[in-house]
Parts: C-alpha cells; structure tokens; sequence
C-alpha cells in the first residue's frame, strides 16, 4: 500500500497499481524503492480533487497505460475525436472548478487518459459557441480592441474549410 | 479558465483542430488564445490560382526569369518571386485539382503547380 500526503495535509493509503496510474507517482515509487514507508507528497492537489483523480485511477485500474512516447506520436493532424466513454462521462459531470481542477491535477500527476478526459470535456462545452458565449461560460476577459477583432476576422477569412 | 497555463490551454484547442468554423471563433476569445487557434487554422493554405495551367505558367516565367538574371535589370526578381523559387514548390512532382478538372488527373513532373505550406 501507498500513502498519499494532499496539500491540505490529508492522507490517503491506496494500492500501488491504482496509485501507479500517475506516472509522477510511478517514477517517485521506482526512484525511492519499494520498501519505503513514507507518505508520498503531493503538494499541488487538494483532498477533495485526489479523492476524484483516485476514484478515475481506481476504475480504470488494470488498463494498459499508454506508451512513454504516446505524446511525441501523437500527430496533430491525427483525427481527434471528443468521444468520451459512458463511465468517464458521468465521472467528469462535475462543477467547472473542479473539472479545471482535474485538469490540473491530471496534468501534474502526468494521468494522459484523464487528462484527455477533462480536455475533451472542456472543448465539447466550448464547441458550436461563439466567441462571446465561450468569454461568459469560463469568464475570460476580452483582450482584443475592436480593430484587432475585425483584423482577425478578416484574416480568418483565408483559412481553408476541411 | 483563466489560471490554466497556456500548455493546457493549447491542448484544449487541439481538440477542436479539425473544426474550422470553431477555430475561427477560438481565435477570437482573448489572446492566449489566438496563437494555438491560429496554428490549426493555417496550418494548411492551397495557393491559389486554382487553375493549374496558371500557375505552372507563372512557375515557368520566373525560373525563365531567374535563367537570365544579371543581362537584364529588368529580369530582377522581387521578394515574392525569390520566394516562390525557393519554395517546395519546386520539389512537387504531381498534383491534381478536385475542382477544375472533371476527374483527379495527375500532372506529371515537368515542373510544380501549387503546393501546401506546412507550418510546424
């Protein structure tokens, strides 16, 4: 068993493979050994978020992780698809705090298949909107004058329908 | 939103990189924004003409161009002209036309008609 210390000083004691779906948690184990009893900091993650990243790693407990070099292979021009299993949806149908907090955490943890999760989350709430409405759901100031707006709009005139 | 760096930020855009009309409204959110919509955006342009003969006779006038430099002043190149020359343009060895052409013909390597910019 491994023990997790959050940022809010909570302890959390769960089974290697289900800790090890973190590789950053995978790499601290293979460089501290196996016999360490000590409580694995985690200094960026809360109590409330672990307890949901643990609640995806436990699920998913089993699953082939992806390949070290998955990220450098992965292709941008790679069809994306924003799929997202039934299970993975009903977990990720949280507030916007927390799915940005996941996202976060998922990215700090380095678990690429939540990760991707919150990311598809994220982008299937701003698809089909408008620049406006994508401001007011995340509260995004607007930074472009007027001129440079119409400036870009223009500009986008150029890009190439697919 | 706003306390997500940037890396994230572009990996969220990534999603959507197959989908013009919301990279165009991406691109007009904020600036942290605008760089990565940008990116997927143009990441690939056709250069038009789209008539094939055009642009291989344009191709044509300025290698011929590019031959008789120094006998001349007014065989000087311009900046776009240079630029063409060192292009990919000139390593295509076929290319067809979807629009023009009734079925996809292919023309053969005697020159280079249009080429695709690829960005990063």
């Amino acid at each position: 068993m491994i023990v997790l210390k959050t940022s809010d000083n909570e302890t959390f004691t769960v089974e290697r493979d289900v800790a090890e779906r973190s590789v950053l948690i995978k790499n601290m184990l293979d460089d501290i050994g196996e016999n360490s009893e000590q409580a694995i900091p985690l200094p960026n993650v809360n109590s409330s978020v672990l307890k949901k990243v643990l609640e995806y790693c436990e699920h998913h407990r089993g699953e082939p992780l992806p390949a070290a070099d998955a990220d450098t292979s992965q292709d941008d021009t790679r069809k994306r698809t924003t799929d997202i299993s039934e299970w993975d949806q009903k977990f990720i149908t949280v507030d916007q705090e927390m799915l940005f907090e996941i996202i976060l955490a998922a990215n700090y943890l380095d678990i690429k298949s939540l990760l991707d999760v919150g990311c598809k989350t994220v982008a299937n709430m701003i698809k089909g909107k408008t620049p406006e409405e994508i401001r007011k759901l995340f509260n995004i100031v607007n930074d472009f004058t007027p001129e440079e707006e119409a400036q870009i709009k223009k500009e986008n005139e150029w890009a190439e329908d697919r | 939103m706003s306390n997500l760096p940037q890396e994230l930020i572009d990996r969220i855009i990534d999603e959507l990189s197959n989908l013009i009309e919301d990279l165009r409204n991406l691109s007009l959110v904020c600036r942290p924004w605008l760089r990565r919509a940008r990116y997927h955006l143009f990441r690939s342009i056709t250069l038009g003409p789209r008539d094939l003969k055009e642009i291989r006779e344009h191709y044509a006038y300025v290698k011929q161009k590019a031959s008789r430099r120094g006998w001349d002043p007014d065989d000087r190149l311009s900046f776009e002209e240079e630029k063409l020359l060192r292009s990919p343009l000139a390593e295509i060895h076929s290319l067809h036309s979807y629009s023009y052409l009734p079925s996809q013909t292919r023309y053969p390597s005697s020159g280079a008609y249009a080429y695709y910019l690829q960005s990063g």
